[in-house]
């Protein structure tokens, strides 16, 4: 029976992976009131895939940061691209074996007792997808409606089973993202099949989504040979016995290949202790077998340190983003309110003007539409709203937008929309823990979620409100019944 | 319990579980697709999202119950004893007979053959998987091929990109099993020809030559590398570093600031 409750002590890796997984979504007062962190840490990308919507996210997506910058400023691909370099070059596939949260979710799942598909030569050919995938949902479809100004993050919208359920149903999860439930349709139709499928499948499959479907991984893995920490083989020690072979789930070659995750498996059934790890001695154990190092009391005393240290980060995050996260902001104005009043800042293609413009005071029917450029959804649906304010001179259409640069917008709308008959405004800039001021969160809008849509009669009362994409027919339908 | 009936266990186990997993797998997908289903335009709410799955609670609680079940069953069946087998690796072992031996004729002119076959299926897989990207690149690369109907149009590159994909991986797998056995008729053919060589050696009372191991064949990392790869590591370090420092100093934290601060309800797949 020891034996047996000995089998449910976590391994090292395993401690390492719940660690991380913790550390990167440490908002754990995001669950309880539904809403994403809003603070700076979010600017970070953390190494492993980690979606930034997730309720207890405190850092950015690597893939999904990467998809976003091909249509944002050549800084921002500068930025993204030499954070993910430094992860390539420091750790390679190692990220996914210690430190990807999903990865952790892929591995809890298959210890499921079920029967297992054994890896061969069919999946060593599939885990080629993987590239396939990077080079066109990550590469080809995000550069090219990126070229022409449509963010379009293709992996995240159609594959990410990571978004879908850190994302959408860590979302969904809380009554106070109930007006998120008027966003399912098709999209979330084929993105929860597919999630489903994805981790049924991990119960099988040993970390299918790893082996098969990740981009990220896929991109670690050019990098796996020369990066400075994970595992390789002594080829002065090693006989090509194939027994690391054998022992690894993962569809290798040789040990510390591009499909290698370094979890270390390998090391321990190595008869001649051939394979290593890299990296400084410090940090990881020497194998068996070596001669003891004279001073292992203070490597024991340097290891306790470290695991204290590392629980007083992770308790101290914790912590931190409680108390600095802002708290459950009340769901506002509904159908029938009379809307709440402000006064927007006027953008223009050159930038905010002196004018402003207050959605309730315009003595029409006001279409309030909340945008950012960044967004692929609200970028689709601008021209809906465009064609409204032409086609209807009585209305007003104010599009509010909420990049957090001005000049962004202002580019955007000068090649895009010179002469257009919409109102573009700007919504007052986002200040850390201050989401109460702005004018998206007054009127309803719900944690961030965008687009968002608000239709007003010429009194200012609340006629209609979209929580996601709409369509000319849409808006039509609102608006004519209050001209 | 013997260990005829703890296999047997654990099989049952397995299979009972397996399928109910894929049961509650299937009601999930099918309960989500109805209730997409439900109108030409719904706007849903928790009530009725809920109301949909109600029906599906049992087999979905059931796989819970006997996922949780089973972790608890098994701390009362004894440990299994893993082993490992090791995968046969034809290319390895055909290596190791060469390091031991150099064919002679007629076995030679036989191990030419296989290796001009085995030279010519890599090469008809290249040519097979260039021939795919191409295709699909400039289908890709076409001004019309995506539009203003993203979805549309990236299902419309789908049906090229997936055929363009199935392709090489039909190719590869044919290929994998006639490279398999092209090593093993050269295998077959380099033993034959050592058995011959043994036998004449004996006869002409000489012994076969061996020849040793070269410790630096055919594995990765000795130190004459160690150099190039450590100037490689520290040159794309020291890129990495200047970029993130550039970008950062240039603004382009605030992007990133401002998509990982606002939820893009299509990226979560809320649409």
């Amino acid at each position: 029976m020891k034996e047996k409750l000995k089998r449910w002590i976590p391994s090292k890796r395993k401690l390492m992976q719940l660690y991380f997984a913790l550390l990167f979504n440490a908002n754990l007062k995001g669950f309880v009131t539904g809403q994403i962190y809003k603070g700076s840490t979010k600017a970070m990308c953390v190494p492993g895939i980690n979606c930034y919507s997730c309720p207890g996210a405190v850092g950015a997506c690597p893939i999904g940061s990467l998809q976003g910058s091909f249509s944002a400023d050549k800084s921002t691909l500068y930025y993204v691209g030499g954070i993910l370099l430094l992860y390539c070059v420091l750790f390679g596939r190692m990220i996914c074996g210690w430190l990807c949260p999903f990865g952790f979710i892929q591995d809890l799942l298959h210890k499921i007792k079920t029967p297992k598909v054994k890896k061969g030569p069919v999946t060593r050919l599939l885990s080629l997808l993987k590239y396939a995938i990077l080079v066109f949902f990550v590469g080809i479809v995000p550069i090219t409606y990126a070229l022409r100004n449509v963010p379009l993050p293709a992996f995240c919208k159609y594959i990410c089973p990571a978004g879908t359920l850190e994302g959408g149903l860590g979302l969904l999860a809380n009554k106070a993202n109930d007006s998120f439930f008027s966003m399912l349709g098709p999209l979330f139709t084929w993105k929860f099949l597919l999630m489903v499928s994805i981790l049924v499948g991990c119960v099988f499959v040993f970390r299918l989504f790893c082996r098969f479907i990740c981009p990220l991984g896929a991109l670690y893995g050019l990098f796996n040979r020369i990066s400075l920490f994970g595992v390789k083989v002594n080829t002065d020690k090693c006989t090509d016995c194939g027994l690391c072979i054998s022992k690894c789930q993962l569809d290798i070659k040789t040990v510390g290949d591009r499909e290698c995750v370094s979890c270390g498996e390998c090391v321990d059934v190595c008869p001649t202790k051939a394979i290593v790890w890299k990296g400084t001695s410090v940090f990881v154990r020497k194998n068996e077998g070596e001669p003891v190092a004279p001073s292992s009391k203070k490597r024991t005393v340097t290891r306790a340190v470290a695991a204290v240290a590392m629980l007083a980060v992770l308790a101290g995050a914790i912590g931190y983003y409680w108390v600095t996260a802002p708290d459950a902001v009340a769901v506002g104005t509904a159908v029938g309110d009379k809307c709440f009043g402000y006064d927007l800042p006027v953008v223009t293609a050159d930038g905010i003007q002196t004018d402003t413009v207050d959605p309730t005071k315009t003595g029409t029917v006001t279409v309030v539409n909340f945008w950012g450029t960044w967004c692929s959804g609200c970028v689709a649906e601008l021209p809906y709203f465009d064609q409204i304010a032409t086609d209807y001179p009585d209305v007003t259409v104010v599009a509010v937008h909420t990049n957090m640069l001005v000049e962004t917008a202002a580019d955007y709308i000068g090649e895009k929309y010179p002469n257009t008959k919409m109102v573009f405004a700007h919504d007052f800039p986002l200040e850390e823990g201050a989401m109460e001021e702005l004018y998206y969160t007054k009127l309803g809008g719900n944690g961030g979620a965008y687009p968002y849509t608000v239709v007003l009669d010429r009194y200012g009362i609340i006629q209609s409100i979209f929580y996601s994409s709409v369509h000319y027919e849409d808006l039509q339908q609102a608006v004519e019944p209050l001209l | 319990m013997t260990e005829k009936g703890t296999k047997r266990v654990r099989l049952i186990y397995g299979i009972v579980l397996s399928a109910a997993l894929l049961v509650a797998a299937i009601c999930l997908i099918v309960a989500c697709v109805g209730v997409y289903r439900t109108g030409e335009k719904p706007y849903f709410s928790r009530e009725e999202v809920a109301a949909a799955f109600a029906p599906i609670a049992i087999p979905v609680y059931a796989a819970l119950a006997l996922t949780v079940g089973g972790a608890f069953l098994h701390l009362f069946l004894p440990v299994e004893a893993g082993r490992l087998r090791v995968p046969s690796r034809p290319e390895t072992a055909l290596a190791r007979l060469y390091r031991r031996t150099t064919p002679v004729e007629p076995e030679a002119a036989l191990c030419r053959k296989e290796q001009s076959l085995r030279t010519a299926v890599r090469l008809g897989g290249a040519l097979v998987c260039t021939g795919c990207t191409v295709a699909f690149l400039l289908y890709a690369l076409r001004p019309l091929a995506f539009t203003e109907d993203v979805t549309g149009s990236v299902l419309r590159a789908m049906r090229v990109w997936l055929p363009c994909l199935a392709g090489p991986f039909a190719y590869g797998v044919a290929a994998h099993f006639v490279l398999r056995a092209s090593i093993k008729r050269e295998t077959e053919a380099v033993l034959h020809g050592m058995t011959r060589q043994a036998a004449e050696a004996k006869e002409s009372s000489a012994s076969p030559q061996e020849v040793k191991k070269d410790a630096t064949d055919g594995m990765a990392g000795n130190s004459s590398r160690r150099i190039p790869v450590t100037a490689v590591r520290l040159a794309l370090l020291a890129v990495g570093v200047f970029l993130l420092v550039y970008g950062f100093a240039t603004g382009g934290i605030a992007d990133v600031l401002t998509k990982a601060v606002n939820i893009c309800t299509e990226c979560i797949g809320l649409g």
